[in-house]
Order: structure tokens, then sequence, then C-alpha cells
């Protein structure tokens, strides 16, 4: 048996007397496409910062592919296969296309924090970037500064990165955030693009592509879990529907 | 992108072009320069070596310090008193300098580095103000506000007798900040050089690409301290002197100000900054007093007209000439992905 | 007996002095994260004014204003010229304030000279009083009572009056003010002409005690940095309670160790910092 991708347990996060995550569980199993949805203020952000090791929970452990890495730093994580987007596209605006994935491929493969090693002559990394590069249709802006690029190819390139370094979890944070509603289409197919051998954590607000990427959906509703299951399940969940799907905030194709 | 391309290439050609031109200057100076001037010059280079390891912490990682003058000082008074006292010779003294910087870049670091930005700045000038003021009171061991008078000035052995001795020191100070220089020039270009530039952008992102940003931002202050306390040192040996003005937070405000003028980030950017800011201290000052009022004025200019620094100016000349060309934005996007509406263009444009 | 109503009283009128000076750096780094170097330039100024205003007529309690107001002028300058381009810039905040200082610092020396310029007590405050035992200068004690006077005025106005409930909440989180439909720039622009409004006054206030002359402006500003650290960045309150420690501390360590009072204090600040970074009252930086 495999341990499971992701698993948390009793995860508390209270910040000055407010309790924004509530003793929640979580299992994500290796490969599986699942997505977290929920109004806003749930605690869905919260808690991928604290997957991602960037807020320490107050209770609770983190289990990644089975280890436990409650203590571990955020930057340590990669370690252990994991990657994370934001809201925001991740990506450094003053440097290029190019020098983006490089920062990504670099990590760890130069001694002394990367004093041993120099970017220009490191061409098998160069090589690697390219073809990342390549795979995601950006090769035509490789040198472009990122931030003359538009959102849209700003998002790709924080997949790409990601996806250079081979990770076996993603967590994905809002990505179809921004784009408009004829875009949406092209994404969801670049998604599912995405390996199978992946497991994908997706925080998003469109119904539209988490119905149509996730295998298994779970809702948070005040820092808890209020329902989990499949696709059908939970659209036919009466909870879900009074909280969130329904009357709530958002239109079901947004 | 050919055109880009090409771009690039001839930059970095005329870029190498003039680097050989201001090397081959720098060596034939004194052969064209009297006394008075060449020891400007020394200065200059001096100075531009303190304000690089300033830009180092300031400009590639976004870490602005109005204390730098701490580790200025250290390697002088290290220096001053080991040539004054034990009669070490300058290479050594040099080394000693050096390592006292690295430690007191070590034991201050991780203090320092708890706040960033404008608390940064406070906190990195109150640090220096205690080492000032330490300073100030150990007569005994630092002379003061005397200062410590009498450093010998060292000369290269092979050229003894060949040159003057002003020229002599001026081929150590090259030779000094030309090996520093080099080896800052590899820290630069390295991973852990990209490291530092996307940090000051945005620290979360870089680590969660995986890398230790808070040992990263350590060791960089460990290298600032230690390349600005050679510069300290080689100071000292240039004035004959050290005094607590080495620490104080006047000459740390005005290496701030260079690395800005010259542009900050740029790897040359320092130098200009130097040679700018000394060039008009010591002409403008020949024909008027109101010299400081100059220098302020400059600084008000500096910011005002040229915020990203004379280093950057030939870029920006570049880019105003590509605007006029047709077709220098991105290339043509694919429909699928094309940017749907104008409103979220402009939006990832600022 | 190092403290007597004598050493309480000097270093308090220092304090009151150090308050005038702080407090507005304090609350414009606090509101908008922006450090004004040309706070000390601003306290050079007002001290220069008032002494020519004073000179030529005779007449102290009009040199005050004088001071404060052309320090004001200047403030207003800085602020609506340049600070837009600044804000979130440090690195630019330290060249254009610097520059400033530089430019203040030796136009006043143009004008006035390098001599230290002393100015007299007005005609009522002049001599001493014997207060608690000890004999103190008269001019000393109406310091406190203008410092405390004036403390007090701050006070009310920013935790007593809903202009001020602005500037706390601009301070906690400029974000909230837009948020509640106010005009945080518009606030800082007051906030930001008062501060150097009260520089001014200071430096005017000073003269009898301090003097004027070149070199006072960076003492003053590191003072200022002194106190505004120790206080904690954007907290009144600690820019009161800071300004009277120093003043005190200051002032004890100059009977016993005179050099020492400057390294003291400093060492006192960086404790303070490496214990509790945000300073004494302070935000959790």
């Amino acid at each position: 048996m495999t341990a499971p991708a992701l698993q948390l347990e009793d995860i508390t996060k209270t910040i000055g007397g407010l309790t924004i995550l509530d003793g929640i569980p979580l299992k994500v199993e290796p490969g599986e496409r699942r997505a977290i949805i929920g109004p806003n203020g749930a605690g869905k952000t919260t808690l991928l910062n604290v997957i991602a090791g960037f807020l320490p929970p107050t209770r609770g452990r983190v289990l990644i592919f089975g280890h436990d890495v409650t203590r571990l730093p955020a930057h340590r994580r990669v370690d252990v296969g994991l990657m994370k987007t934001n809201q925001q596209p991740a990506v450094l605006r003053e440097l290029t296309a190019l020098e983006n994935v490089m920062l990504a491929l670099l990590r760890g493969r130069h001694r002394f924090f990367g004093l041993a090693g120099s970017v220009d002559r490191d061409h098998e990394a160069r090589r690697q970037a390219m073809s990342v590069l390549e795979e995601w249709d950006l090769l035509d802006v490789a040198h472009e500064r990122v931030q003359h690029l538009s959102h849209g190819y700003q998002r790709r390139l924080e997949l790409a990165a990601r996806f250079a370094m081979r990770p076996r979890l993603l967590l994905l944070d809002e990505p179809a955030a921004g784009l408009a509603a004829d875009e949406i289409p092209a994404f969801l197919e670049r998604l599912q693009r995405l390996p199978r051998d992946m497991t994908v954590i997706l925080v998003e607000h469109s119904m539209r592509v988490v119905f149509a990427f996730a295998d298994r959906i779970t809702v948070l509703h005040h820092g808890a879990v209020l329902t989990e299951g499949t696709p059908d399940e939970v659209r036919q969940d009466r909870y879900a529907q009074e909280a969130y799907l329904s009357g709530g905030t958002r239109r079901k194709d947004a | 992108m050919h055109r880009k391309g090409l771009d690039v290439r001839s930059a970095r050609s005329s870029r190498l072009l003039l680097l050989a031109v201001a090397v081959i200057a720098l060596l034939v100076a004194p052969a064209v320069l009297p006394d008075y001037p060449l020891s400007v010059l020394t200065e200059i280079v001096i100075f531009s070596l303190f304000v690089m390891s300033l830009n180092l912490l300031v400009g590639y990682t976004g870490l602005p310090s109005l204390g730098h003058s701490a580790f200025f000082g250290t390697g002088g008074y290290a220096v001053a008193l080991l040539a004054i006292r034990a009669h070490l010779s300058a290479i050594p003294a040099l080394i000693v300098a050096v390592l006292a910087g690295i430690a007191l870049a070590l034991i201050t670091g991780p203090f320092v580095l708890r706040t960033s930005g404008a608390y940064f700045l406070i906190l990195t000038l109150s640090l220096t103000q205690v080492l000032f003021g330490i300073v100030w009171l150990w007569r005994g061991m630092t002379g003061g506000d005397d200062g410590l008078p009498g450093v010998p000035r060292p000369q290269l052995p092979f050229l003894s007798g060949v040159v003057g001795s002003w020229t002599n020191f001026y081929y150590v100070v090259l030779l000094v900040v030309a090996i520093a220089v080099a080896t800052l020039w590899w820290v630069v270009r390295s991973s852990f050089g990209l490291t530092l530039v996307g940090i000051r952008e945005n620290e979360r992102i870089v680590e969660g690409l995986g890398y230790p940003t808070w040992w990263t931002k350590y060791i960089v202050y460990i290298l600032a301290g230690g390349y600005g306390a050679l510069a300290g040192g080689l100071f000292a040996y240039f004035k004959g002197y050290v005094g607590p003005g080495q620490l104080s937070w006047l000459t740390a405000g005005e290496a701030l100000v260079m690395v800005i003028l010259g542009g900050a980030g740029t790897f040359w950017g320092p130098v200009l900054g130097a040679t700018v800011v000394l060039l008009l201290r010591y002409e403008v000052s020949s024909f008027t007093q109101r010299w400081e009022t100059i220098l302020g004025l400059v600084f008000i200019l500096a910011v005002l007209f040229l915020p990203e620094g004379l280093a950057r100016v030939p870029d920006r000349i570049r880019d105003i000439r590509a605007k006029g060309r047709p077709a220098a934005a991105p290339a043509e996007q694919p429909a699928a992905e094309a940017v749907g509406s104008t409103a979220i263009a402009e939006r990832s444009e600022q | 007996m190092p403290i007597n109503a004598a050493s309480v009283v000097i270093g308090l009128s220092y304090a009151s002095l150090l308050f005038l000076i702080s407090v507005g750096l304090s609350v414009v780094f606090g509101l908008m994260r922006f450090v004004n170097l040309a706070t000390g330039a601003l306290y050079l100024v007002g001290g220069y004014v008032a002494w020519s205003v004073a000179n030529r007529t005779d007449n102290f309690w009009l040199a005050l204003p004088a001071g404060a107001l052309v320090a004001l002028v200047i403030g207003v300058v800085i602020e609506r010229g340049f600070l837009d381009r600044l804000l979130g810039k440090e690195l630019m905040q330290v060249s254009l304030t610097l520059g400033v200082a530089y430019i203040v610092a030796d136009v006043t020396r143009w004008i006035w000279g390098g001599d230290p310029l002393r100015v007299r007590a007005p005609e009522a405050l002049r001599g001493s009083t014997r207060i608690f035992g000890s004999v103190v200068p008269t001019y000393r004690l109406a310091l406190i009572v203008i410092g405390a006077i004036l403390a007090i005025v701050v006070w009310y106005l920013l935790e007593r009056t809903r202009w001020g409930a602005y500037v706390r909440a601009g301070v906690d989180d400029m974000e909230m003010l837009e948020c509640l439909g106010v005009n945080g720039r518009r606030i800082f622009s007051v906030v930001f002409a008062l501060g150097a409004l009260l520089c001014g006054l200071g430096g005017a206030l000073g003269t009898p005690v301090t003097g004027v002359s070149p070199g006072i402006d960076s003492q003053m500003l590191l003072m200022a940095l002194i106190v505004v650290v120790l206080g904690g960045l954007g907290s009144v309150l600690g820019a009161i309670v800071a300004s009277g420690v120093v003043g005190m501390v200051d002032n004890m360590v100059r009977t016993f160790w005179p050099e020492a009072s400057f390294f003291v204090v400093w060492v006192l600040v960086a404790l303070v910092l490496i214990v509790r970074p945000q300073g004494l009252f302070g935000r959790a930086v």
C-alpha cells in the first residue's frame, strides 16, 4: 500500500484568536486530481500555504508521500516533490522567461549555495530550460522580460517552471484567476495534459474548471470540511449547494 | 528572435571594448597623471570596491543598508592596528581586515536580517552607530576621535625604484581591487547571483522554488561585509590614517547614494556612482565653497531624472529606439492563449 | 547625588526637544514607511531662522513661529514635490532627503557662518528658579512645560479626534483607509507638514539651550532616530516615552562619563532592537 500523496491530520490554524482552519483532515491519493472549493474566507489559500510550509499549523500534521513534513521549512519541501503556484503568477518579472525556468532548474545544482556554478556556462541546464520552454510553447518569448508578457503567458511560464522540476505533488492556487471566459477551454486542456503520475491539488473558483478536471472535490466552509466526494456527489450535496454552489457567491459556469 | 540576439551581441561586444579601453587607461594612468589627480583616481578605485560591496547587498539583493560604513571602518582599523602595532605587511593585514569584516557580518547578520526595507535601514544604521561609539570611547585601542595616524603605505616590491611611491601604491590598489572585482563578477554571474535578483523581487517565490533564502541573504551579507572591509583596509593605507569618520553614517549614506546614482543592481554602476560623486567633490570644491549644495542637488536630481542610475542609460536609449521600430513587442500569440481582454493585458503590463 | 531635581529638569527639557523632532519622523515612518533624513536639517533651519528673527526684533515669541514656519515650508516642498515618486523606494528616500539635508546644511552655513549661535531666553524666562531643593534655569522648566503641552496636544489629536483615528488606522494598514473611503495620501501630507513644523519649532525652542551651529542637524537626526527606534516606529506614545528615557539617560550618563553618553544611548537602542525589533510601542515587525 503506497502512502497517500498528501495526508493532513487535524490541521488547525489560529491567528490572533481567530480560527482559520479547524481540525482539517485530508487524504489525497497519488495521481489523484483533487479540487478544494469553498466561499471566500473559507481558508483555502491558508490551507495551501500550510501544506507548502509557508505557514506553520497551530496543531496537526502534514504528511507528503508518507514523510512528516510538518516541521520542514518551505524551501525543503521541494525535496519531497512539492511545488505550488500562486493566485498572482509566481514568476519573477524582472527576469526573462528563460531565467525564470533556469532558476527553477538550478536549484541544488551547484555547490556552496550556487556560488560554485555559473549561470551562463551551465549549458546542460540551459538546454533543459529551453526544452521546457519549447514544451510549453514559450520558446519565442524566452528572452523577454516577464513584465512584458501577458497574464496568460505568465501563468504558463509559472506552470512551466514548476513542471521543469517534475514535482510529484502540485498545488495550484486559483490558476484560472484573471483568465477571460474564452481562455478557459485552452487552459483546461493544458491542465488535463498534466501527466497522471503527478498528483494535483487545485483551489479554484471557476466551477467549470473544477468539475471538468477534478476526480474528487473537497468543500471547505469556515475553515472546516463541509463535504467531500466525486463531482457528482458534491453537486448533489445539499449542504454544499446551500453554502456555495447555487445561491452562493459565484455563478456555476463562471 | 534574431534581431534581439544581434542587439544583445553587439551590446556585449561594445561593452567588452569599453572595458578593455578602461583597463588600459587605468594601467597607463600614472604615466599621464600628476600625483594629485592620481591620488584622486586611487580613491575612486577604492571607493568603487566599497560601493560595489554595498551594491551586492542593496542593488542585487534588495537589502538597503545605511550601516555599511561599519565594515569600511572595521577593515580600516584592522589594517591600521596591524600595520602600526604589529608591523604586519599589507597582504596579511588585508586578509585579517577581510576576516574582521566577515566576523562582524557573521555576528550582526542574524539580528539585522530579521528586518527588511526601511526597518533594515534603521537597524543597520543603529548597529553602526554603536560601533562608532565603541571606537570613539576606546581611546587606548583606537585613538578615539583622533584616530590612528601613521599607517605606512604598502608598495609592490618589484616596482620600487622603478616608479614613485604614489604610483607604486596605485598599482597595489589596482591589483587588489582587480582581484576582488573579478571574484565579485563570478559571484554575481553564478546561480547564487541569480537567486539574489529573485529574492530582491519576491523572496517567497524563490523560497517556493526550493532555495534557502535566509541563508542566501546571510551569505550575501557576509560577502558584502568582507569586500567592504577590504575596501576599508585599502582606504586606511590610502589616507595613511584611520579615524571614526570611516564609520560615520554620512559615509554610509553617501555610499548608498553612489549606488543609486550609478545604478543599483548593475555591475559597473557603483564605479560610475563613486566616480561622479568623488569627482564632484574634488572638482567642485576647488572653485566654490558651496560644493555640498551642489552635491545635494546632484543627489536630488539623480532621484528625479535618473532613478535607474547612470549605468542603465544606454539600455534606456536602446529601449526608446526600439519602440520606434515596428513589432518590437512579444511575438504574436496563438489564438487560444491570446489575451482575451485588453484589461488583462493592461493589468499585467504594470 | 546625580539624580536630583536639577538633573531631572535638564534631562526632561532635553526630552521635550527630542520629542518635537522625533514625533514627526515616527508617525511619517509609521504611515508611509518613509525615512526622512532631512529631519535634522529642519531642526537646524528652525534654529537659525529663529536666531535671525530674535536678533532683529528682539522678540523671542516671534522667532518661534518664524522658525517653525520655514521648516514647514521646506517640508511641504519635499512632500508636494517629491514624495509620490519615493513611496516604497527606500533608496530614493535616502538619496533625496540626504540631498536636502546637505543643501540645507551648506546654505545655512553660508548664510549664518560656521560659529555657534545662541539666543537668549525671553525676558520672562531668564534666570533661575528654585525647585525641589535645586536651582535650575527657568527656561528649562518652561521647555518641559511647553513640551508637555505639545505632547498632550499631539496625543489628543491622535487619540481623541476622528482625524487622529484615521492616522492610527493608516499606520496599522494603509489599505484599510482606502476601504473606508478616506484619502490616505492627504492625511499623510498633513502629518508630514505637522512633523516638519514641530521639528522647526523644536529647533527654535532649542536655541537658548543647545544653541545652533553646523553639525547640530546631524546630531539631532541621530537622536531623533534613536528616539523613534526605541519608542517604536509609528507610535506617538512611544515617541513621548522614549524621548523621556533618552533625555534622562543621556543626561545621567553625561554627569558621570561625558563622552560615553552617545555610546550608552546607542547600546540601549541596539539592545532593544535585538530583543524587540519593533521598539517599545511599535507594531510587530
